[in-house]
C-alpha cells in the first residue's frame, strides 16, 4: 500500500513539474517575442543604448519575479510595457525636472519648412537617401521630446496600443494620454521644423 | 467648432480614437477648413514616419543573450527568491548616481544633522504620512467621503475645508482623516487608500513660503500655478496653493508621477 502511494505521488510530482516547465517555456518565449518592442520603448525613453538594455533586462527580471501576477490570456505586451515603464519612473525620473511646454513652443511658425520635405506617397528608389535622412531626423526629434509627451507617442504609434491601454500602462486617465499625444506631436513637428530649417540654411 | 480646439481632436482622429459625435463634428469642420485638413495630413504623415523609422530599432543580440540567460537561471514564480549580488546591483548603470549620492550623504551626515533647519509644517507632514503607512497612526475610518469632509471642516470650526482630490483613476478613495496641530497650526489630514497604496492629503491655511527651502519649484503655465516638489527618505510631497489654502499631497509614489498626478487633478476646496 505504501509503495503504491509513493508511486502515485511520484507520478503526480513528475507531471506537475512538467506543467511548470511548459509554462515557464511559454512565458519565456512570449517575453522574448516582445523584446524588440520593449527595447525600442526603453531606447527612446532613456535615449541611450546601454541604459535601454539595462532597463529591459531589469523589466524582464521583474516580470519573471511577478510571474504569478500575470493573468494568462490577457495582453502580455501591455503588462511587460507597464513593468518597464514603472521601473523607468522609479529609477530615472527621480531627478527629472518637468519643462514647461510653452517654453519649447518658440519658433513654431517655421514648422511648415519641414513638411515640404515629407514624402506623402512612397518615394522612388532615387529618394531613398532623402528617406534615410528623414529617419534620422525623426529619431532625433523623438529623442528631443520630454518623456512625459514622448511615452504616449511611443505607446500609440510604435507599440500600437489603444489610448485605454496606454493610459493603463502610464497609470493616468485616457484624457491625459490624448492631450499629451497631441502636445507631443506638436513638439515633434517643432523639432523637425528646426532640422529642416538648419538644412535649408546649410544648402 | 473653432480651429484652436482642433489639434487634439485631429491627433485622436489619426489614431482612430474619436467618438461618433466628435467624428461628425470634426468632419464638418474639416470640410470647410483647409488649415485643419493640412494639419490632419501632417499628423498622418508624422505617425507613418515614426512607425517606419522606429521599426528599424531592434533588440541587440547581446541583450537577447542576457535575457535568455536570465530565463535559464531562474524558474518563474521562484524569482522572488532571487538574490542579487552587490556586483549586480552596481552593474546597473542607472543606480550608479544613487550610489555616489549615498556615499556623499554618508560622508556629510554629521554636518547635515547639525545644520538641519527647524522642521517646517510640510516636512512634518511627510513624517505624519510615514506614521500612517507604518500603522502607528490609525484614525477611525469614515465610509462616506462627504461626511468625512464635513467632519474635518467642523474640526477647524469651518475656517476651511479639506481639498477634495479625485484619485479614483488610480483606484484611491478617501477612507479616513483627522485634524493635526503642527507647530500650533491646524492641519486637516485626509487619507486615500486602495490597491495597497496610501496617499495622504494635507490641507492648511498658509502661503507658498510653507514649502521647504530645498523644494524644487515647477511652474505650470497653463494653470498659472506653482508646484513644489520635495522628499524625505522615500516619502515624496507635492504642494500647491489654492487661494489661502495650501494643499500638500504626500505619497511614496515617484516624485515625477506624484507631480503629474497633482497637476492633472489639483482638486478644489
Amino acid at each position: 500500500m505504501d509503495t503504491l502511494y509513493a508511486l502515485r505521488y511520484n507520478a503526480w510530482a513528475v507531471s506537475a513539474s512538467k506543467v511548470r516547465n511548459d509554462e515557464r517555456e511559454r512565458f519565456s518565449s512570449e517575453i522574448m517575442s516582445h523584446l524588440d518592442h520593449l527595447y525600442r520603448f526603453a531606447f527612446y525613453l532613456v535615449k541611450n543604448e546601454d541604459e535601454a538594455q539595462d532597463c529591459v533586462q531589469e523589466a524582464c527580471a521583474r516580470a519573471l519575479s511577478s510571474y504569478r501576477q500575470f493573468t494568462p490570456g490577457t495582453n502580455m505586451k501591455a503588462w511587460l510595457t507597464r513593468i518597464l515603464h514603472n521601473f523607468f519612473c522609479d529609477t530615472y525620473q527621480r531627478s527629472k525636472r518637468i519643462v514647461s511646454i510653452d517654453a519649447r513652443s518658440d519658433g513654431a511658425e517655421d514648422k511648415e519648412s519641414y513638411w515640404q520635405h515629407v514624402p506623402i506617397d512612397n518615394p522612388g528608389p532615387e529618394k531613398q537617401f532623402l528617406r534615410q535622412e528623414l529617419g534620422q531626423q525623426i529619431r532625433n526629434a523623438l529623442k528631443s521630446v520630454p518623456e512625459e509627451f514622448c511615452a504616449p507617442i511611443l505607446l500609440v504609434d510604435l507599440g500600437e496600443f489603444t489610448y485605454a491601454q496606454a493610459a493603463e500602462i502610464l497609470s493616468c486617465p485616457v484624457g491625459t494620454v490624448r492631450s499629451r499625444l497631441s502636445r507631443g506631436r506638436k513638439l515633434m513637428q517643432i523639432a523637425l521644423g528646426k532640422y529642416a530649417g538648419k538644412e535649408d540654411s546649410g544648402s | 467648432m473653432r480651429c484652436e480646439e482642433m489639434p487634439e481632436l485631429i491627433s485622436a482622429l489619426v489614431d482612430n480614437e474619436l467618438s461618433s459625435e466628435e467624428l461628425a463634428a470634426i468632419r464638418s469642420h474639416m470640410a470647410e477648413c483647409g488649415d485643419c485638413r493640412a494639419l490632419y495630413e501632417q499628423e498622418r504623415a508624422l505617425k507613418r514616419q515614426v512607425r517606419s523609422t522606429a521599426a528599424h530599432v531592434a533588440a541587440p543580440a547581446a541583450l537577447r543573450q542576457k535575457v535568455q540567460r536570465l530565463f535559464n537561471e531562474q524558474a518563474p514564480g521562484k524569482a522572488a527568491e532571487r538574490k542579487r549580488t552587490w556586483q549586480s546591483w552596481f552593474a546597473l548603470r542607472a543606480l550608479r548616481p544613487a550610489f555616489a549620492v549615498m556615499l556623499v550623504v554618508l560622508a556629510l551626515s554629521p554636518l547635515v544633522y547639525r545644520w538641519w533647519p527647524v522642521e517646517n509644517v510640510s516636512l512634518a507632514a511627510l513624517a505624519t504620512h510615514e506614521e500612517i503607512i507604518a500603522g502607528r497612526k490609525v484614525p477611525a475610518r469614515v465610509s462616506d467621503p462627504q461626511e468625512l469632509r464635513k467632519q474635518l471642516a467642523q474640526a477647524v470650526d469651518g475656517k476651511f475645508a479639506p481639498i477634495a482630490l479625485d484619485l479614483s483613476m488610480i483606484h484611491l478613495y478617501p477612507v479616513a482623516g483627522f485634524m493635526q496641530k503642527i507647530d500650533g497650526r491646524e492641519v486637516l489630514v485626509t487619507i486615500y487608500q486602495g490597491d495597497g497604496r496610501t496617499v495622504t492629503c494635507f490641507t492648511f491655511l498658509g502661503d507658498e513660503a510653507d514649502a521647504p527651502r530645498a523644494a524644487e519649484l515647477f511652474y505650470d503655465p497653463a494653470m498659472r500655478m506653482n508646484f513644489y516638489s520635495f522628499s524625505r527618505g522615500d516619502i515624496n510631497g507635492v504642494m500647491h496653493r489654492a487661494g489661502k489654502v495650501i494643499c500638500l499631497v504626500v505619497s511614496k509614489m515617484a516624485p515625477a508621477k506624484l507631480l503629474a498626478l497633482v497637476r492633472a487633478k489639483p482638486g478644489h476646496s
